[in-house]
C-alpha cells in the first residue's frame, strides 16, 4: 500500500523535511505519495528530488499536488539543507523548461471565432498549471492579447506576476499601433526572439 | 477576477462564442475557461465571471436565445 505523507497546510521546509524522513524510513522500490497544497512547497520538494536523482511523478488534483516518489536503492542525500530549497516564491519548473510562442490571436487554423476562444481558454488555464512556462513570446496578432480590456491581458498579467516573462514583438506592436494600450509585456526585437526560438529550450506553440 | 465566481455553461461551443460577444457588447468582465471537471468530464469551454449582476448578463443572453445554465464555484481567494 502506498504510504501517504500528508503535508497539506504545512509550509516549507516542513514538507521537505517530512519527505526526507519518509524516504529514509522506506524500502527501495516502495512508492510514497507526498501531498502538498501549495505550488512553492511542491516545487521545492521537486528541486530536492531532482538534485538527488530520485524518480517521481507529479499529479495535480485541484489545489493539491501529489508527488508519487519511488524510493531509490541508495539514497546519498546531498549536502544541501532543507531550508536551502525553500524559496519564498518561484514559479514551478521542472528540468524541462519551456517557452510558449503565440503567433496569432487564435489557436489553430480553421474557424476564427473558435480559434480565438480556444486561445483564451488556453491562456486562462495556464496560470493554474503546476509547470509554468519560462516565457511567453507573442508576435503578429498575438501581441493584441496583451491589450488593455482583453481578458487574456489579465491572464498574461497573472502569469507575469508568477514570474513568467511576457515578450512582445516590437515590430508587431508598432504595426497594430497598440503600444499605449499594452498592460503587460516587454517589447523586444527579432534578434532576441530568433535567439530564444533557436536555443535548446522547449518551444510550445499551441 | 476574484471572489465568488459564477460559471455559465452552454449547450454548444457556438453558444459560448455568441455569449462572449454579448459580454463584450455589455462590457462585462469575463473569462473563457475550460469547463471545470466537476461540471463536465467532456471537453468544452464556458464563461466565468464574478457573481455580481449575473442576472443582467443572464437575461441579456435569454433575449438573444442563448440558452445557458449558471453554476457557482467556491471563492478561490
Amino acid at each position: 500500500m502506498t504510504k501517504i505523507i500528508d503535508c497539506k497546510g504545512k509550509l516549507c521546509p516542513q514538507p521537505l523535511i517530512e519527505t526526507k524522513k519518509a524516504i529514509k524510513a522506506s524500502l527501495p522500490g516502495e512508492i510514497i505519495t507526498v501531498v502538498v497544497d501549495n505550488a512553492t512547497s511542491c516545487q521545492n520538494v521537486i528541486n530536492f528530488l531532482e538534485d538527488n536523482n530520485i524518480t517521481f511523478n507529479l499529479q495535480q488534483d485541484g489545489p493539491l499536488f501529489n508527488l508519487n516518489i519511488t524510493i531509490p536503492n541508495t539514497f546519498n542525500e546531498n549536502s544541501k539543507q532543507a531550508e536551502e530549497y525553500c524559496s519564498t516564491f518561484q514559479p514551478l519548473r521542472s528540468s524541462k523548461q519551456y517557452v510558449v510562442v503565440l503567433t496569432s490571436d487564435t489557436m489553430g487554423l480553421g474557424n476564427n471565432d473558435l480559434g480565438k476562444m480556444l486561445l483564451k481558454g488556453f491562456l486562462n488555464t495556464l496560470p493554474s498549471l503546476p509547470l509554468l512556462p519560462q516565457e511567453i513570446i507573442c508576435y503578429n496578432s498575438a501581441v493584441n492579447l496583451a491589450r488593455n480590456g482583453s481578458d487574456t491581458a489579465q491572464s498574461l498579467l497573472k502569469l507575469n506576476e508568477q514570474g513568467v516573462k511576457i515578450t512582445l514583438c516590437g515590430t508587431c506592436v508598432d504595426f497594430f499601433g497598440i503600444k499605449d494600450e499594452l498592460v503587460v509585456g516587454t517589447i523586444s526585437n527579432m534578434l532576441y526572439i530568433t535567439e530564444r526560438l533557436t536555443s535548446d529550450i522547449i518551444v510550445v506553440k499551441p | 477576477m476574484s471572489g465568488d465566481k459564477s460559471i455559465f455553461l452552454f449547450a454548444s461551443t457556438r453558444m459560448v462564442i455568441l455569449a462572449e460577444k454579448r459580454a463584450i457588447a455589455l462590457k462585462i468582465p469575463y473569462q473563457i475557461i475550460p469547463i471545470p471537471k466537476e461540471f463536465s468530464s467532456e471537453c468544452g469551454m464556458c464563461i466565468e465571471r464574478d457573481s455580481s449582476n449575473i442576472k443582467i448578463f443572464s437575461s441579456d443572453l435569454y433575449k438573444f436565445n442563448i440558452i445557458h445554465k449558471i453554476v457557482k464555484e467556491k471563492n478561490d481567494e
